[in-house]
């Protein structure tokens, strides 16, 4: 059996041990940069509000909050269930945020990301998106509102429409953390 | 079976939240890249002296048996994970959390917030000290209790070793009942629970225990460790 510890979940307790969580009457968005607003579904496409997402951009720039590591957004869900986050244009290719969703009831992090301005055209040509069915890939894209700044990304733990969530394998020697 | 996975699965059908909320399709596979392997850096900045000591964050100390939690962070290829923040929250020793939903029929302690931030250091080793945190009924099904436990989250080195655990602690009556332990394959079952370690008390002080973790990482390494 391979080594790594199991994991288990959050439970609805990690509020206050999950600092730097911004609300989504702080999120701004500024020049080069998009506002992805969204909830968290379950199955019965009933709204969890016991969620945290993690959002990662190593090219974003630094929060204005000096103790919140650079790239690195965090934000709950509120009692409506809605989150807010900030994605920010990348010097080159499509925009997106890097993903990790949190919640009581789920076993272990959930991974996916969040496209803006993109089509499904667009990512059929990601190439690390190549397992993704073309079906399903509309579950990575934020969809345009009547802003032109902000976007609309539900997540769906289940059933229909149910987002796309990654396994990301480690185990290839070629690669190396950075 | 070197390749099986000690992973949950994501239905638990003995823990019924999990029936509406477990993706029903398989994860699907994503070659790790440049964002995979990044991750957001923190340092001694992101936390202070003050919350690796879990009973001195207040003008009293908190009731409780004191434990030394320690162990080392490694990677499944054996190498130390450095500089890796790991976030920790648990209830009292009368078995509440200090958060506005936990309604449970138990006191609050004054002196207690059961939060605590620390960085693994060059070697990934860590060490806390906190109370040991009581048990408590969730209502997951008649008279369920979950047993004592400390949840753990690890940064990582990247944004894909980002992890989530609890440490449960030996000898615990509630283990064999408890549906969020038992969720994971039999065979890994015990490296969620911690070891007492008589090398890690400290006379008259405290106990303490010992809790090693592996995260993903590289499995295969030229000239080992």
């Amino acid at each position: 059996m391979k080594p790594q510890t199991p994991s288990q979940t959050v439970g609805p307790f990690f509020h206050p041990s999950f600092r730097w969580a911004i609300s989504s009457a702080e999120v701004t968005v500024g020049e080069g940069e998009s506002l992805v607003a969204g909830t968290i579904t379950d199955g019965k496409g009933d709204i969890i509000s016991t969620a945290v997402l993690e959002i990662w951009q190593p090219h974003a720039a630094a929060s204005p909050r000096p103790a919140v590591a650079r790239g690195f957004q965090r934000v709950f869900t509120e009692k409506d269930g809605r989150f807010v986050f900030t994605v920010t244009d990348p010097p080159e290719g499509p925009a997106f945020a890097h993903v990790t969703v949190f919640s009581l009831g789920l076993m272990g992090a959930l991974r996916t990301r969040a496209y803006v301005r993109a089509t499904p055209d667009d990512l059929k040509r990601v190439d690390e998106l190549r397992h993704v069915p073309d079906d399903r890939l509309p579950t990575l894209i934020a969809a345009k509102t009547d802003q032109p700044h902000a976007f609309w990304w539900p997540v769906r733990l289940q059933g229909e429409g149910e987002t796309v969530f990654f396994s990301i394998d480690l185990t290839d020697s070629s690669q190396t953390i950075v | 079976m070197m390749n099986q996975s000690p992973q949950p699965p994501f239905l638990v059908p003995d823990y019924k939240i999990t029936h509406l909320r477990a993706p029903r399709h398989p994860l699907i596979d994503l070659p790790a890249g440049p964002g995979e392997l990044s991750g957001p850096s923190f340092t001694s900045s992101s936390v202070s002296r003050a919350e690796t000591d879990l009973t001195r964050q207040s003008t009293g100390e908190p009731i409780g048996q004191r434990i030394i939690v320690a162990g080392q962070v490694r990677d499944a290829g054996g190498r130390p994970v450095r500089d890796s923040l790991i976030e920790l929250w648990q209830c009292n020793a009368a078995g509440r959390y200090r958060h506005e939903i936990d309604q449970h029929d138990a006191p609050l302690d004054p002196h207690f917030s059961g939060v605590g931030q620390l960085l693994t250091d060059q070697e990934g080793r860590y060490r806390f000290v906190t109370i040991k945190p009581g048990a408590y009924p969730f209502n997951n099904h008649r008279n369920a209790w979950r047993p004592a436990h400390i949840h753990f989250s690890l940064f990582g080195q990247c944004y894909a070793q980002r992890f989530v655990t609890q440490m449960y602690f030996p000898g615990d009556p509630l283990l064999p009942q408890d549906p969020i332990y038992n969720s994971v394959p039999v065979e890994a079952r015990d490296r969620l629970i911690s070891a007492f370690d008589l090398s890690l008390t400290v006379e008259a002080i405290a106990l303490g225990f010992r809790f090693d973790l592996v995260l993903d990482g590289r499995e295969s390494t030229p000239f080992g460790l």
